[in-house]
């Protein structure tokens, strides 16, 4: 099985993942609440944390997109604009 | 608690109409569509569309500054409940494009009298379009201390008499707390705010500061203790995939850029060491330009990096990340953590005073934000009062018993305290420099350091064009308008300077030759960056090619659907420079005597290091005005605008205010 792995001590918090998944469910509309990954910023001690809301049920998500890996593309969007390279793929399939 | 007003639909063309929150707009691409305008007199809150004004001043800071001339009479005093406090997204905030994450705030300075512009990072802006606002316009004065709370749709007033007081980082954890939502954004100011201090900053994220002019004073005068905003909407793009082949091709060319991998390692403070050999550091307040390396070298980017660094922290969409958050784990200061600073840290604590001790510039940078403090600002007055002491004029009974002594930074620690909360001898500080220095008297005004009225830390003396922009900017003496980085980008070649701003490229950094076009190019450049809102580190901070006005004008077409090319740009980043100039003149009556340098750079040359012996010759520096106003179309001998120029840019009802004062050449 395929999923996201995210290394959290890497990220810095820019939420590009977010923007970027966001239109990759809905092109032409930027969303960041309906993404199917979120950036909780601590502010207070430098640190983020990426929540994944791909394996979690629908209530859970909130009306956010699930997951597709974006299959249309080359790779996730995520990985893509995420420079900090703190998103990854891991697992084998395809 | 005051109720949401229904505001009247201003579209009558159906097709394109949608009802977003409590105002019918048509639907808009790029923009959220609404601006929110709040009375704190009355309680009122109603709103407009942006789209008249989008066209004609671009968005942001353009559309800031055309409402502030037009609502902010020249009879208003900047803590007048009738003064605005503006504050602006642009229309690429919020979406993919690299760097698109700033907020600006416009309000008359207190600082100058003229316009007040300032402008920060963070997660603020782009939050505000998500809640489907470009801009909020605030007016009046409120009889409490209140929080604007904008809940999407939903907006109110709400008591802050519970966090006036306080500082900028339990506000911003207080009201985060009480909305019960740690992911909701808060601009805020701290007790300097609050208490109309002339060095205040209004503060995002516990660290982003939109500083210089002192908008916190607008905004405590007002009783405004913070904005807090939750957005949960969308942002539409009119043409999607060529946006994204705009966005590609700008996150391709920072990424490849030789800067950022000196951003991403340091930050803007990595220019620190050749700041120092280049004559370009404020050190004791500018009784020379140039330190000891060996003391630089206490402070190098690489210190901070191996003992301090717990890791980067990056703006809305930024590919950069050029903000590093910092640790102190030894002595006095153990236990400190907060998001790092700026090159200016390097001019405002260890050259302004000779600190050479890394753990006190962290601090002294922390405190700064903590209390709502213009550290650019503050570090100004408080090195001025530091040289005053050493010269005799001031001694321990001004200064509440204090030694100011350079090196201390224990001493600049309580003094900006004191200057926050205007205690003691801090009430006097609290005048920025110029006031302060003026009440102090016995010649202290030829080092107090300011450009009309605006404190000032950047070292102007040994680099001309830099000089000419921070000189001619139309906030005041800072380096956010003209001042371009070319004379510290060697590499840039006669060609490129041809091709961009019509001269070949400047020769050296300590001549006159070929500097005024780059500043009359970076000053219509800052204004279509400003405008956007996208950070000035993707252009005049980084390399004048990263992002061009091409590469904006193509993001700003796709996401709009309002075709422009990147001169048609350069046209409008022209008109709001006008814009601004032209408030200047009707308001504080500048003309070209205000555009000149401290007295100071005219007559003290630089004492040491490769830029020593350099000072500003009064004839050189008149032919660069000549030139500069020439450029603009202005007039030469009062330095003021006329109607041929205002015409051109469609400003006509300018020049009709401007003539009625007599301001106006022919």
């Amino acid at each position: 099985m395929v999923t996201l792995k995210v290394s959290n001590e890497k990220c810095t918090g820019c939420r590009a993942c977010e923007v970027a998944c966001s239109y990759h469910h809905q092109e032409g509309i930027f969303n960041p609440k309906a993404a199917s990954l979120q950036v909780y910023r601590s502010e207070k001690e430098g640190k983020f944390s990426i929540i994944l809301y791909s394996d979690m049920p629908e209530e859970k998500r909130r009306g956010r997109f699930p997951c597709d890996l974006c299959e249309d593309e080359p790779q996730p969007v995520c990985i893509k604009y995420c420079q900090p390279n703190a998103i990854a793929i891991e697992g084998i399939g395809q | 608690m005051y109720q949401v007003l229904p505001t009247k639909c201003y579209c009558n063309r159906r097709d394109r109409t949608v009802i977003t929150g409590d105002i019918i707009v048509q639907k808009t691409f790029g923009f959220a569509g609404k601006i929110l305008r709040v009375n704190l007199t009355t309680g009122g809150i109603w709103m407009e569309p942006t789209e008249q004004y989008a066209g004609r001043f671009l968005g942001g800071r353009g559309i800031g500054d055309w409402l502030l001339y037009n609502e902010v009479k020249p009879w208003v005093t900047p803590f007048d409940p009738q003064n605005r406090l503006i504050f602006d997204t642009g229309p690429l905030v919020g979406t993919l494009a690299p760097c698109s994450t700033r907020h600006s705030i416009e309000a008359k300075s207190p600082m100058t009298g003229g316009v007040g512009s300032a402008n920060a990072g963070g997660h603020f802006s782009p939050e505000l379009k998500f809640a489907g606002y470009d801009h909020i316009v605030i007016q009046g004065r409120s009889r409490k201390p209140v929080t604007l709370w904008i809940n999407d749709g939903r907006v109110e007033l709400v008591d802050a008499s519970h966090i006036w007081g306080k500082t900028t980082w339990d506000t911003d954890d207080q009201i985060k707390g009480d909305m019960g939502d740690d992911a909701i954004q808060v601009v805020c100011i701290g007790p300097a705010g609050e208490n109309w201090v002339r060095s205040a900053a209004i503060i995002a994220n516990r660290a982003r500061a939109a500083a210089r002019c002192s908008l916190a004073a607008v905004m405590g005068s007002k009783n405004l203790k913070a904005v807090a905003v939750k957005g949960t909407g969308s942002l539409r793009i009119a043409e999607p995939k060529p946006f994204m082949a705009a966005v590609d091709h700008a996150w391709e060319k920072i990424g490849k850029s030789p800067v950022a991998e000196a951003l991403i390692g340091f930050g803007t403070y990595f220019m620190t060491p050749t700041a120092n050999s280049l004559g370009f550091l404020p050190v004791r307040n500018f009784q020379d330009a140039y330190m000891d390396p060996r003391k630089v070298e206490k402070l190098a980017p690489e210190v901070f990096r191996d003992e301090y660094e717990t890791g980067r922290i990056a703006c809305f969409s930024c590919p950069l990340a050029c903000s590093h958050f910092y640790e102190v784990r030894h002595g006095p200061f153990a236990g400190l953590k907060c998001e790092g600073f700026e090159g200016n840290d390097a001019w405002n604590w260890m050259a302004r005073f000779d600190i050479d001790y890394p753990p006190a510039v962290i601090k002294l940078h922390g405190l700064c934000n903590e209390l709502g403090l213009d550290e650019d600002n503050a570090s100004s007055v408080i090195g001025w009062a530091f040289e005053a002491y050493q010269r005799g004029i001031l001694s321990t009974k001004d200064t509440d018993g204090l030694k100011l002594e350079w090196g201390d930074y224990e001493v600049v620690a309580e003094l900006l305290r004191k200057l926050a909360y205007r205690e003691g001898f801090g009430d006097l500080l609290a005048e920025g420099v110029k006031r302060a220095s003026e009440i102090v008297g016995k010649g202290s005004e030829r080092f107090a350091i300011h450009v009309k009225g605006q404190d000032s830390v950047e070292p102007m003396r040994a680099l001309k064009a830099y000089t000419l922009g921070c000189c001619v900017s139309p906030r005041g003496g800072t380096h956010t308008r003209g001042a371009p980085m070319v004379e510290m980008m060697p590499d840039i070649t006669d060609e490129f300077a041809q091709k961009t701003w019509g001269a070949p490229a400047p020769t050296g950094p300590f001549s006159y030759e070929n500097k005024v076009e780059p500043v009359v190019y970076v000053e219509r450049l800052h204004a279509i960056f400003d405008s956007m809102n996208i950070c000035n580190i993707a252009s005049v901070w980084g390399s004048l090619d990263l992002l061009n006005p091409d590469d904006i004008a193509n993001l700003y077409s796709a996401a709009t659907g309002e075709h422009m090319a990147g001169n048609e740009m350069m046209m409008i980043g022209e008109r709001i420079h006008n814009i601004e100039k032209a408030f200047n003149t009707l308001h504080a009556g500048f003309s070209r005597k205000d555009d000149y340098p401290p007295q100071r750079f005219m007559e003290e040359p630089i004492a040491s290091g490769p830029a020593k012996g350099e000072r500003l010759a009064k004839d050189k520096w008149d032919k660069m005005l000549d030139r500069y106003y020439e450029l603009h179309g202005w007039d030469r001998e009062t330095g003021w605008q006329t109607r041929k120029c205002l015409e051109e840019l469609e400003l006509g009802d300018i020049a009709d205010d401007l003539e009625r004062v007599g301001r106006l050449p022919r």
